[in-house]
């Protein structure tokens, strides 16, 4: 009996140790997308972040309106996201103290090599949608309320079509992540509207490729947002001031220009 | 297409066989994360299953009930529920919980407690009532008859934590929302599957996946060899 | 030493009823358990012997009826009981032995206790066996040393004799001979007309729920 209550103190006295060396480190918590995670770039970025300021930054990486929701709650004290709109929306009601736009790309359409419908000699993404909307062809949406999903609803409304009606024909809302989104709309043969840089990451392409792109008109722009302290007493003001000025530095803009995966740049500053 | 997932799986042990470093951090906090969690629940849960087969008491029968529900809700359940609880808004926020590994042993505590407290009480009650004339002509204490029941069943009890802790290994739903899956943290080999499976990095996924099969497999292993161990045992 | 028993008994027992469900085992029995050192109750199988023992000993509690030793209760400390079928634990007979008397609180100088009563009853070589590969015999005399160690004043005996050779049970009616005479008080269950007239100095017969003293 002596020697177990001896094994189970030490247990006990372990957990406790290895929770507070959790909470002695100085860290940020970065609430962002997970398309942006599986770009790549914060396993770029970040470490030469840490490595310099010896600040820890724990990345969350959930469905843009979680981590929308999650900055707003306090769980974080900064947020990179990609869904502007909402973001203005937030900085109004004062969820956020400042947004930042400090980096874009773009969003494709992405359909089989084939591509049944020739999309890719559209002139503009209307002419993509209602190809898509005519034909009644399988299209896979987010349907997760995402930066690229809000995107996507902009632009058919802007087109002047209503998919919404219908959902579980050929429009299929997926409520999941982009790479979740990709299998879907590789496996079942369908069309879908990405962000470049998970497709550009994405290993799983098959006999998919990008069929339209046009910079301009597609545009996805990042913002840095900061927690607004004081509705969040908690949030790290002078850490995130630190990662905020490093980001907007030239060196923080020189790095994000060079993040390249497969000899393409992702992400453009300025 | 089958030359695609045998390649992949080629690729997967290559990871494997080379010891990728950040496979080994996943591996290593899962079982920190889930041994704790089995830990800590065998410590409250078998004292509590011998407490309710030896005694009857005010509110016995609530306890019951609320711990068999407890065994049906679905573990994601049970991580917004803490989450609710530990996030910023939530009544727990002063503790700092969120998004550490912490919370995750809790996590896993309240799905594998009402799970070991059935099993328990079962083993126990068989032994229980093998023992319990002895007791009564003994004049055992309570205390004592708890330490002496918990020792006699020890083998079963030990198979319940075993299947708790094969549970606990491969459960994702509450672990990714109060951990978070943040990289060298809180990730999982279970989150990693998931989150490389939607990255389309099948490899990686597949590797990881490898290893909980074998985890699991060992598990079963001793498992079964404690089961026969108790029926030969038992053929008086 | 008599005045051990003297103290505890005679024990009479007023109206005992038991009854399961709709079953009743005994519907009204008095009669009184004597001073002398050895009571038994005999009868045919199935007629509840087992259980009025139990009574006695407080491990059932009867539907109605009162039970009073002379003087004071009986306590556990006072008795020990021997089962039909000996229960042990999971362990060896040496912890097995030392768990009785770590219960009754008897540990002073217990190793010497257990070690030189497993030299008198000769079953050393047994001691750091585990209880599970004993013989029906070897297990029916170590619940004897088990009863003994801890120095009961009363000890109940549960047909100790169903499954055993002529040698054992020699033994132990030896056995019990002699400590009845060292003033413990036995009451004991059996079948052995020839052993009643051995050992018995009270006869009690139950027949048909109700309970008989025979002369």
């Amino acid at each position: 009996m002596k020697k177990f209550n001896y094994i189970i103190t030490l247990f006990f006295i372990f957990i406790t140790l290895n929770h507070s060396s959790y909470a002695s480190n100085k860290f940020i918590t970065l609430q962002s997308t997970t398309s942006t995670r599986d770009s790549g770039l914060y396993n770029y970025l970040l470490p030469i972040f840490e490595k310099e300021f010896k600040i820890d930054i724990r990345l969350v990486a959930v469905g843009t309106g979680q981590a929308l929701s999650n900055i707003r709650n306090c769980d974080g004290d900064l947020a990179i996201t990609h869904a502007p709109n909402l973001e203005k929306i937030y900085l109004s009601k004062g969820y956020i103290s400042e947004r930042i736009e400090f980096m874009y790309n773009d969003f494709v359409f992405i359909g089989p090599n084939s591509d049944p419908l020739n999309i890719a000699t559209s002139s503009n993404p209307d002419e993509v949608l209602s190809k898509i909307y005519s034909n009644k062809t399988k299209f896979i949406s987010r349907g997760d309320s995402s930066g690229t999903h809000i995107s996507e609803l902009n632009l058919w409304r802007r087109a002047y079509l209503s998919p919404g009606i219908y959902k579980d024909t050929w429009y299929m809302e997926v409520g999941q992540g982009m790479g979740a989104t990709l299998n879907i709309a590789i496996g079942s043969n369908a069309y879908t509207y990405s962000d470049r840089s998970t497709w550009i990451n994405f290993k799983n392409k098959s006999n998919h490729k990008i069929l339209y792109s046009n910079s301009e008109l597609l545009k996805n722009q990042y913002s840095l947002l900061l927690a607004n302290s004081t509705r969040c007493p908690k949030t790290k003001n002078y850490l995130i001031n630190i990662f905020k000025e490093w980001l907007l530095s030239e060196e923080g803009k020189l790095l994000i220009k060079s993040y390249m995966v497969k000899n393409q740049v992702l992400f453009h500053v300025d | 297409m089958s030359n695609d997932t045998d390649s992949i799986f080629l690729e997967a042990l290559l990871l494997l066989i080379t010891g990728d470093k950040d496979i080994l951090e996943i591996v290593l906090l899962s079982l920190y994360v889930t041994l704790s969690a089995v830990i800590l629940s065998c410590l409250f849960s078998i004292p509590l299953s011998a407490i309710l087969t030896i005694k009857n008491f005010f509110g016995k029968t609530a306890i019951i009930i609320i711990s068999n529900s407890l065994m049906a809700l679905p573990p994601v359940v049970v991580g917004l529920g803490l989450y609710l609880l530990i996030s910023a808004n939530g009544i727990l926020a002063a503790y700092e919980l969120l998004y550490t590994p912490s919370a995750m042993i809790i996590a896993q505590f309240i799905i594998l407690t009402p799970i070991i407290v059935a099993l328990s009480r079962q083993n126990i009650q068989e032994s229980y009532a093998k023992y319990d004339e002895y007791f009564r002509s003994l004049g055992t204490s309570t205390f004592q008859k708890i330490k002496t029941l918990i020792w006699e069943t020890r083998f079963s009890l030990i198979t319940n934590a075993l299947a708790a802790l094969g549970r606990g290994l491969s459960e994702v739903g509450a672990v990714i929302i109060v951990g978070g899956n943040i990289a060298h943290q809180t990730r999982m080999m279970t989150t990693t599957i998931a989150m490389e499976t939607s990255r389309g990095d099948l490899k990686l996924a597949l590797a990881v996946g490898i290893i909980l099969i074998f985890i699991s497999i060992t598990i079963n292993i001793i498992l079964y060899a404690l089961k026969s161990n108790l029926e030969v045992n038992d053929g008086k | 030493m008599e005045n051990k028993i003297k103290k505890l008994f005679p024990c009479t027992i007023r109206n005992l009823q038991l009854k399961f469900e709709q079953n009743v085992i005994f519907k009204n029995l008095n009669f009184v358990i004597s001073e002398s050192p050895i009571t038994v109750l005999t009868g045919n199988n199935g007629t509840g012997k087992t259980l009025l023992l139990k009574i006695l000993a407080s491990i059932i509690n009867p539907t109605s009826g009162s039970i009073t030793f002379n003087n004071e209760n009986l306590k556990n400390n006072d008795f020990s009981f021997i089962f039909q079928k000996p229960i042990f634990l999971d362990r060896t007979v040496y912890d097995n032995l030392l768990y009785v008397l770590k219960v009754k609180n008897k540990m002073k100088r217990a190793d010497e206790v257990i070690n030189k009563n497993a030299q008198e009853y000769k079953i050393t070589h047994l001691l750091y066996r585990s209880t599970r590969g004993l013989s029906g015999g070897e297990q029916q005399i170590i619940s004897f040393i088990r009863a003994l160690i801890v120095s009961p004043k009363v000890i109940f005996l549960d047909e100790a004799f169903s499954n055993l050779d002529k040698l054992y049970i020699d033994k132990i009616e030896f056995i019990i001979n002699q400590i009845s005479k060292n003033g413990i008080k036995i009451i004991m269950i059996s079948h052995d007309d020839n052993q009643i007239l051995r050992l018995a100095n009270q006869v009690f017969n139950i027949k048909d729920g109700a309970i008989d003293e025979k002369i």
